[in-house]
């Protein structure tokens, strides 16, 4: 699909553990941090990605691949908000299909996610744990999200009676 | 009353407490890889979670102590749960330093919660709205929330009957109507007072006479009546329409959609063509050859 049509402006990400991957441009701005380092005239031949290993990266560009927008004849769908339904409904089963990873991994893409500013996979690898959240007790949350309770009994109780509407 | 509170949230405290040294036996990994996100992510998280479910993010560690206060206000009130009840917005939105992503307000609400909730969206925690979601308020209550939050950039009435006086939205962007009833005259001054309207969803709007839609932003409508009344859409002028949406009508309804200018629209439909009239006027032209009209037929 990225090499479908000759004469595309190509960009190279480069991965810190020195990996180099070519994509389309018009993938690599996705990225709103990518595209305005493009914008901005900062990106020459390669372009290196801080903190995101060449697996995860990897990952990040399969998914933009896939969610590009495909522009039409008129030019209309790039521009327009709501995708036909068909194709919505296969994205959907992608995204489904490509959140299929370990914790590890997940948070990973999260982390990426926001430091590339990528909204779609900012909401795709969240909503796990949003749903996590929603309507589990702490202790499921804590234990789901590794997160050790390091308040003292009191400041907990103190913190508990400071949202109290939250708890009743 | 404070007291059993407090006693409650002390024996909640000990249950956990409790729970805590089990679940770390089984946990399987002892990295705490969210923790390590930064605020902002935390705080995204934390504004899509459901009210409640927020305020109890501040409990699970120090390193979400702050981070509810400051995330975007995700406020749901309603009578009943998941919502917070009214009783509970004035310390929630005393705590909160704003800004608010989405006021959420589903509660039949006397005179008196007329004035409270206009008080709630004055309210630092409530500024720069962008989302309101109202739900069986009553025409005044519906009103004054609506006045109080003209600068919203999304909005979801259901179960209303729509009367203000003074309309005018100048950044709403996306309407969603959902059983809502409306004069056939208040309906096309609505439109008027939304300057920069792009989506609108209607679903089982009853008007007494026809819809007339009139809107130079617009660019998709879906319109859905299942009643099996007859509706009748007018789109007089749509100069940017691209979709017009007429989804999951049943055999029984009989809606007749005219369309008299709407140079852009490309996507029209579906249609069941025995029980719908379809009227197009000026629709397409040399700028948009791709009008595709899906048409279904009853057998």
């Amino acid at each position: 699909m990225a090499t479908r049509e000759a004469g595309k402006k190509m960009i190279m990400l480069k991965s810190p553990d020195g990996m180099e991957f070519e994509v389309e441009e018009a993938v690599a701005m996705e990225s709103q941090t990518i595209r305005k380092m493009i914008e901005d005239d900062c990106a020459d031949t390669a372009i290196l990605i801080p903190n995101i290993n060449s697996k995860i990266l990897s990952r990040v560009i399969e998914y933009c691949n896939k969610h590009v927008p495909t522009t039409g004849a008129t030019g209309a769908a790039a521009s327009d908000t709501v995708a036909p339904a068909a194709l919505a409904e296969d994205l959907k089963i992608w995204d489904a299909e490509f959140i299929k990873v370990n914790r590890a991994t997940r948070f990973d893409l999260i982390q990426a996610a926001s430091y590339l500013n990528i909204k779609g996979l900012l909401d795709l690898t969240s909503q796990t744990t949003i749903d996590t959240i929603s309507d589990n007790s702490l202790e499921e949350i804590r234990s789901f999200l590794s997160t050790k309770n390091d308040y003292l009994p009191e400041e907990e109780q103190t913190i508990r009676r400071e949202n109290q509407w939250a708890f009743q | 009353m404070e007291n059993n509170k407090e006693a409650a949230a002390a024996a909640e405290s000990h249950g956990t407490a409790g729970k805590r040294a089990r679940s770390g036996d089984c946990d399987d990994t002892a990295d705490d890889f969210i923790s390590r996100l930064p605020d902002a992510v935390l705080g995204t998280i934390i504004s899509l979670l459901p009210t409640k479910d927020g305020g109890r993010t501040p409990v699970l560690s120090r390193r979400w102590r702050h981070l509810w206060r400051s995330a975007p206000l995700n406020l749901e009130v309603s009578t009943r749960p998941p919502g917070v009840p009214p009783s509970a917005v004035s310390q929630i939105i005393s705590q909160h330093h704003g800004p608010a992503r989405r006021f959420s307000f589903h509660c039949h609400g006397d005179d008196d919660l007329c004035a409270q909730a206009e008080s709630w969206l004055r309210s630092r925690a409530l500024a720069n709205l962008q989302e309101l979601d109202i739900a069986y308020a009553k025409p005044q209550l519906l009103t004054s929330l609506l006045r109080s939050a003209s600068n919203i950039l999304v909005a979801k009435i259901t179960h209303c009957d729509f009367k203000p006086a003074m309309i005018n939205f100048p950044f709403l962007k996306k309407l969603s109507l959902f059983c809502v009833s409306i004069s056939a005259d208040l309906f096309p001054r609505l439109l008027s007072g939304c300057h920069a309207l792009e989506s609108l969803y209607m679903t089982n709007v009853r008007a007494v006479g026809c819809i007339r839609l009139r809107s130079p932003t617009i660019r998709t409508i879906i319109f859905r009546h299942s009643y099996g009344e007859t509706a009748e859409l007018i789109i007089e002028d749509a100069p940017r329409l691209v979709r017009l949406l007429v989804p999951y009508c049943e055999r029984k309804d009989s809606v007749t959609i005219r369309v008299i200018r709407a140079p852009n629209l490309q996507i029209l439909g579906p249609f069941f063509a025995v029980v719908s009239k379809l009227l197009l006027y000026q629709v397409g032209s040399a700028a948009s050859p791709n009008l595709s009209v899906s048409i279904h037929t009853w057998r």
